[in-house]
Order: structure tokens, then sequence, then C-alpha cells
């Protein structure tokens, strides 16, 4: 579906990605953490420009008219054609009443920007929808709502995510995770494979809360692996 | 409460931003940007950036570069007070650690006051000293006692734990801010 083949990304003399041969998978739902000035938006903007003149990555001809393609930035997503595109889908009502709002104009702040992100998607049904960390910056229930909306939406649409991010923490609400440090993909799978490697590697990063947690309670021997969910950890403590 | 030199974890969020993560195009050499201070090499050296940088547009800087010169405009200012609005969270641990560091030791060091507010509760109660809510200053022990009267977006997930196990499995778990503190306070079963 996206395929790196010994991808490289220089910016100014600076090798950003050195070197990566990826493939992700049809109907996936996969983040990649790259650190801050590690070349993300770069990576994003080169995802975003014509696919088909870079031989070295290649989205698949049949997603290549229905990509959604989000900046950081979600404002700048949008213009009067998208507008149009979601003002003329039949079923509009009761999109804007799932996702409690009232209209759909560049005057929405940008949480519900990101809401109506999720109407357009559910409208167009794209093949692939990569974002640059454009849910990250909402607060903590803001964001766990977005994901687990979005999520929904890729498993309905059998539809391929990517989110770029520099967060592990919002990188450990995919299913799979590639890590990305000193310029190359060292981690690559599902996601409790990739934070066990990180503990295991000792690798200093912004672990989620519930992991961060666990592995702790660990060490005063009160529970004896890492958990994914709060309930999980309530459970192996009190239950 | 007088409040001088500490690091304010600002809940209210009604200040105007001195320091944002807002990302702007400008059409200016960041030597030009930062005044050509006399400053700007050392203040370079201390967000980690090289000297090579002032030469550049700052339309071509990356955003973590753009957002790191944005402070050292605000660290050339010499301001007392320094309001500092969604700006962390937009970095990586990393830049994150590096970046606490140095807004402690502007607070603790220079008597400079760090009023900061950010979606990621929990890297603010990490590090903050004092928390203005309401209008009001308090402690981290004072906001712990009104925290049920706190709406829960504003709680770290330390806080949100605790409220989670005592309703599901009937704990009695005290309120922490902090992630060290909940994992003693579960340790000690308190």
């Amino acid at each position: 579906m996206i395929k790196f083949d010994k991808y490289n990304l220089i910016i100014n003399n600076k090798t950003l990605i050195n070197n990566l041969t990826l493939d992700i998978k049809k109907n996936t739902y996969t983040s990649f953490v790259i650190g801050s000035n590690g070349g993300k938006t770069m990576l994003f903007k080169d995802l975003f420009k014509d696919i088909n003149n870079n031989v070295n990555m290649i989205i698949s001809e049949d997603a290549s008219n229905s990509n959604v393609m989000v900046p950081t930035d979600i404002k700048s997503f949008y213009n009067d054609n998208i507008f149009k595109k979601i003002n003329k889908s039949n079923n509009i009502d009761n999109l804007l009443f799932k996702y409690h709002l009232s209209s759909i104009d560049k005057d929405l702040n940008d949480y519900e920007l990101c809401k109506l992100l999720l109407i357009y998607i559910t409208i167009t049904k794209p093949t692939v929808v990569v974002l640059d960390n454009t849910f990250t910056h909402r607060n903590h229930r803001e964001l766990i709502y977005l994901l687990s909306e979005l999520k929904k939406l890729q498993k309905e649409l059998k539809t391929t995510v990517l989110y770029l991010t520099n967060k592990m923490s919002v990188a450990s609400l995919f299913d799979k995770i590639g890590l990305f440090i000193n310029q190359e993909l060292i981690f690559y799978g599902n996601k409790k494979l990739v934070i066990n490697e990180i503990i295991d590697n000792n690798i200093l990063i912004d672990l989620p809360f519930y992991v961060t947690l666990s592995h702790h309670l660990m060490f005063y021997d009160m529970i004896d692996q890492l958990y994914y969910t709060n309930k999980q950890i309530g459970d192996a403590l009190w239950k | 409460m007088e409040v001088i030199g500490k690091v304010i974890i600002d809940l209210d969020e009604t200040k105007v931003a001195d320091l944002d993560g807002m990302i702007t195009n400008q059409n200016i050499i960041v030597d030009e940007y930062l005044k050509k201070s006399s400053k700007r090499l050392a203040a370079l050296k201390l967000v980690g950036l090289t000297e090579d940088i002032i030469d550049r547009n700052i339309n071509t800087l990356s955003d973590t570069e753009f957002l790191l010169v944005k402070l050292i405009n605000i660290l050339l200012s010499r301001k007392q007070e320094v309001i500092v609005n969604n700006y962390l969270s937009r970095f990586d641990y990393q830049h994150q650690q590096m970046l606490i560091r140095l807004f402690k030791k502007m607070a603790h060091s220079q008597n400079i006051n760090i009023i900061i507010s950010d979606y990621d509760k929990n890297l603010l109660f990490s590090f903050g000293d004092v928390i203005l809510y309401d209008q009001e200053y308090l402690t981290k022990n004072q906001f712990v006692k009104i925290l049920n009267n706190v709406n829960q977006d504003l709680w770290p997930e330390s806080a949100l734990f605790s409220a989670y196990s005592n309703h599901k499995y009937q704990t009695q778990l005290k309120y922490y801010l902090d992630i060290k503190e909940l994992i003693k306070g579960i340790y000690r079963k308190e």
C-alpha cells in the first residue's frame, strides 16, 4: 500500500531519514514516532507531493485519487471545495449531530475542525489517510475521543491510516508503531512489541501513562507484567 | 501568596502568551529576527542550536528550529515574567526535558516567573512549582484538596487513575498530581 524502498530524506545537506525500506500494509492503523527536528513534516510533505514521481516511495495507484493528507495546522487543510463536499453529503445532518457540530465553516475552533475532518473522511471514504500530528495538540480527553473515532472509521471503511508524531504516548494509541531514532527506523511492529523493546533497551522517550505506571509497579513487585490500559492495571492490583 | 521566581502552572489560561507553539511564515533572516543582539550566539547554544542558523531565513527553518528561535527572542528580551502557552507539548521528550531545565533555571536563578499552560497536564504537573487556578495562586497540596471541584480536563492522569480506581474498585487512593507520588501512594495503600 505505502512502500518505501531505500528512501532517504535529506534537507540542507543533513540526512533526516536514512535508507528506509518498509512496506505498510492495507487497512492498518499505524503511527510513526519521529523526534523534533527529525524530518517528520518533510516526510509528510514528501508523502503529500506527487508520489508517482518519487520512485523510492510509492502509494499504490488505486489509492492515489482518494488520499486524505492533513497537516499539523488543521485550519490550513480546509478550503471551499472541501466545505462544498461536506455540505453536499446526503447524510450530513446525522453526521453533524453525531459529532455535536452545529455548522460547517472556517470559524469552527480547532477541536471542531478535527471532528469535521472525521465527517470528511466518512463522506469521502479515502484509501489512505495521513495525518501530521494533527490531533496531538488537544487535551487528553479530546485526543482519546478523536483517535478512537478515527480507529472506528479506519475499521469500518477499511482505510489505511498513517499518523506522524513526535510523541510515543500518542503513537501508543495506534495498533502499529514505527520508531525512528538517529535517522533510522529502529523498531516497527505491533504496539506491545515496540513498547517492550523501548523498555528493554532503556530508550528515553515519553511512554504512555499506563505503561510508566505498570513498569514502576513491577519494580515494587505489585504487578508482574506491563499492562496497556488503566483497567488492566486496576484489575491486576485490586481484583 | 507572594510568587516570585516560580514556574507557575496556569490553568486559567486567560493571559496573552509571549511564547506559543504557533508556526508562522516570516520572510526575515534569523539574525535580524533576533535584532543582532550581542548575546544571541550564547542563547543559541543554550537551546542546542548551532551558529550557522543565524544566516538562514526564518522560512527555511524546521518547526522545531523556529520554535527554539522564538524562545531565544524571549530570552534576549529579558522579561521579568514570561507567559508560555501550548509551547512545550510541540516538542519531543528530549527537547522537553531540556526546555524544562531551562525554564526552571530562569525561574529559580533569575527570579523570573514562568507562567505556563499546556494541553499536556501530566507534563505541567511534573515540574511546576505553583498553580494558578480561578485567579488564585495555590500550592500543589492546596490544589489537590479542591480537585473534586475542578473540571477533569485539567487533571493529570495520575489523579484520574485514583478517581477511576476509587470508583471501580472502591479503593481509597488519594489524588496525586505526579505519577511518582501515585506509585508511592499505591504501594503504601493511601
